[in-house]
């Protein structure tokens, strides 16, 4: 158990799901039922009591050679996957919502 | 173009080496990202929401064709192609790997250069005028005592944690390219009505939750006194500044919450115990400084017709003609604004070619360097008007050439949420939103300056307090809302923005900055009267009138 608080974004919903970024490269990844991580939303183990949501940050908290900032925010579930509610965590699991600057027009 | 010493070489070169120690042992797990945490910030690198970030120096915003290829390599290798031009004339790049962050800040110090003090409670990049060594109202080059600056304020151990970030902006000019009114410290290089040469010290400008517009401490400095009075000026912030709440630990609530007599007299008091000390600048240590920098031999060339060469060329050339170009204090030169905000990308971002496509044309065209303005623009400071059209024959092909510098689509937006950790709101897809529906030029030539700034949070990295036109993105409930403001500017009647009313939704948003603009269209007295002055002469009421009606 890490002696951190355990740290929980304003969000609202059903569910609570665990995230962090990674060390290497700072991606967003969510916590599964098996506690390991996956870079996608919809595989991550959404859990509906604080009691279970504490153990499993708990336990993202011990993680932290692979991972950074481990926190839970509230999602909802949708034919049995996790969802987010908020437009922060939405863009944060799908990646930016505008055009990245590649590939150059002159190149075509 | 400065160049270092010995001195300047061994310290980034050290500070490389160091850090790739703090990352090989993060990596390892040796030390925990608690641990690692203010190292990294300690040399830009940040955490965002799909990555790191990390923030590359520029001083005063002045970048060598070697500094260009430079960024260009670390955008191709070890990013996803581009790089970003911010606010305060850095570079960000948004996608690096941990473990490629040494190699890009061995890279960055083989061209003198660094991420030392891009983030962090510490005294930040210093910033100047664009047309710094150019302008033709300009008393003196700033950019030395910027250096200066730079110089005296890294490492610094006094100030390496302050209440909160800190951030000087330096001009020569009469006329405020460099916003010195809304800065921690703004410094203007004045002489008095003896005629000596000195410094005007402006002190508590800045933006954020609570913005202020700084206030005058001392009207005359002798030039000599710069660096004693600045870390006056820093002791009493960092002993008095409050360290009990982040979003009052700024120097503008100090200043705010004693006023600025009181300010003054106690930064008078601690400087008289430090004016005569080791800090005392002479005028062959200022000559030394300059003297590193590599100053361009300008060939005696007449002024070219630029009138006529407008007349027969295109449209779109002679747009640029127009709207892009800025005078230079030599005959027969001109800096020309490279926008880097054409209708479908993102304000600021540039690509490694592109970076690739600036850095030759430096080299043959523009004595060498660039200088990124804090408008998140490029400026070629030193073209020859004879050599305009092949110039813009490159940028065409680069598509560098939007001809709207100034004009309304010519917008400062800072990441928001589409990659800040802290947003509340996108504005990037906004800026590309209004880009897209004022893409017709003749209408935004006909409306002339208007200056439009978009933040993604009250952190305002977009400045939007100083925008004629300001939005800030806010979260409503978790719903992205947009709050607009008018009258902000922060030139030399820098003044700060007013809400005009309730927020608007992203779908409204667009439309509302229409109607603001129409609104100005419609009841101005004549073209002549530009979007501040009808503002400062109407006020609020015509928009709120236009946007909200009688509701
Ligand atoms: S203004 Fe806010 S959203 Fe925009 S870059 Fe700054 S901190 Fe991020």
């Amino acid at each position: 158990m890490s002696d951190q608080t355990l740290a929980v974004a304003r969000s609202f919903g059903s569910h609570f799901v665990i995230t962090a970024n990674t060390t290497d490269a700072g991606a967003p990844v969510y916590l599964r039922p098996d506690r390991t991580w996956s870079a996608s939303l919809t595989d991550a183990h959404a859990v509906g009591s604080e009691d279970e949501r504490d153990d499993l940050l708990s336990h993202a908290q011990t993680q932290e050679h692979d991972v950074c900032d481990p926190y839970a925010f509230k999602v909802n579930v949708e034919a049995g996957a996790a969802v987010a509610t908020t437009t922060r965590e939405r863009i944060r699991s799908q990646g930016p919502t505008s055009p990245l600057r590649r590939p150059d027009a002159a190149q075509g | 173009m400065y160049q270092y010493d010995e001195h300047d070489q061994r310290i980034v070169d050290e500070r490389a080496a160091q850090f790739r120690g703090q990352v090989q042992r993060r990596l390892a797990g040796e030390i925990t990202e608690n641990e690692f945490k203010p190292l990294r910030l300690q040399n830009g690198l940040y955490m965002q929401l799909h990555a790191y970030m990390l923030r590359v120096a520029v001083p005063y915003g002045l970048l060598s064709s070697a500094q260009l290829r430079a960024l260009a390599t670390i955008a191709r290798d070890y990013d996803k192609g581009y790089a970003h031009f911010t606010t305060r004339q850095n570079v960000q790049y948004n996608w690096p790997e941990l473990e490629d962050v040494p190699k890009i800040l061995d890279l960055l110090a083989s061209v003198q250069m660094h991420a030392i003090q891009t983030s962090g409670n510490c005294i930040r990049n210093t910033t100047s005028d664009p047309l710094a060594g150019i302008a033709a109202d300009e008393l003196e080059d700033p950019r030395p005592y910027c250096e200066l600056i730079r110089q005296w304020s890294t490492f610094h151990p006094e100030f390496a944690f302050l209440p909160r970030k800190f951030k000087i902006a330096v001009t020569g000019s009469r006329t405020d390219r460099a916003a010195v009114r809304i800065h921690d410290i703004g410094i203007r290089i004045v002489d008095n009505d003896a005629g000596e040469r000195g410094f005007e010290i402006l002190v508590g400008g800045g933006l954020g939750r609570t913005p202020h517009i700084a206030k005058v401490v001392r009207d005359f400095l002798p030039y000599e006194h710069l660096l004693s009075y600045l870390e006056a000026v820093l002791r009493v912030y960092n002993r008095y500044g409050r360290r009990d709440n982040k979003y009052k630990a700024r120097i503008k609530i100090q200043v705010s919450e004693w006023g600025v007599e009181k300010f003054a007299a106690a930064v008078e008091e601690e400087w008289g115990h430090i004016k005569d000390s080791a800090t005392a600048l002479t005028r062959a240590e200022i000559d030394r400084i300059k003297g590193r920098f590599h100053t361009p031999s300008f060939e005696a060339l007449p002024n070219e017709d630029l009138d006529a060469l407008a007349l027969t060329s295109d449209r779109e050339f002679a747009r640029f003609l127009k709207n892009n170009l800025r005078p230079h204090r030599v005959p027969g030169y001109t800096a020309i604004v490279i926008s880097t905000k054409p209708k479908d990308r993102a304000p600021g971002d540039v690509s490694d070619s592109q970076l690739e496509a600036l850095a030759d044309l430096a080299d043959r065209f523009g004595l060498g360097h660039v200088v990124v303005m804090h408008d998140q623009n490029v400026m070629m400071p030193n073209v020859k008007q004879a050599d305009l059209k092949a110039v813009y024959a490159v940028l065409e092909e680069w598509d560098l050439h939007t001809a709207n510098a100034g004009r309304v689509t010519d917008q400062i937006c800072c990441p928001g949420l589409d990659f800040c950790n802290l947003a509340n709101a996108r504005s990037i897809p906004v800026a590309l939103r209004i880009a897209e529906r004022f893409d017709d030029q003749d209408y935004l030539d006909d409306l002339g300056d208007v200056s439009l700034k978009m933040s993604g949070c009250i952190n305002a990295c977009g400045h939007h307090h100083v925008g004629n036109i300001g939005i800030l993105g806010i979260d409503k409930a978790g719903v992205e809302a947009y709050q607009l403001m008018l009258g902000g500017d922060p030139g030399d009647e820098a003044s700060l923005g007013k809400i005009v009313g309730r927020a608007f939704s992203s779908d409204e948003i667009v439309d509302a900055v229409s109607t603001v603009l129409d609104t100005y269209a419609t009841q101005r007295e004549s073209a002549d009267e530009t979007f501040l002055d009808f503002y400062r002469r109407a006020g609020l009421d015509p928009f709120k009138e236009s946007l909200y009606g009688t509701d």
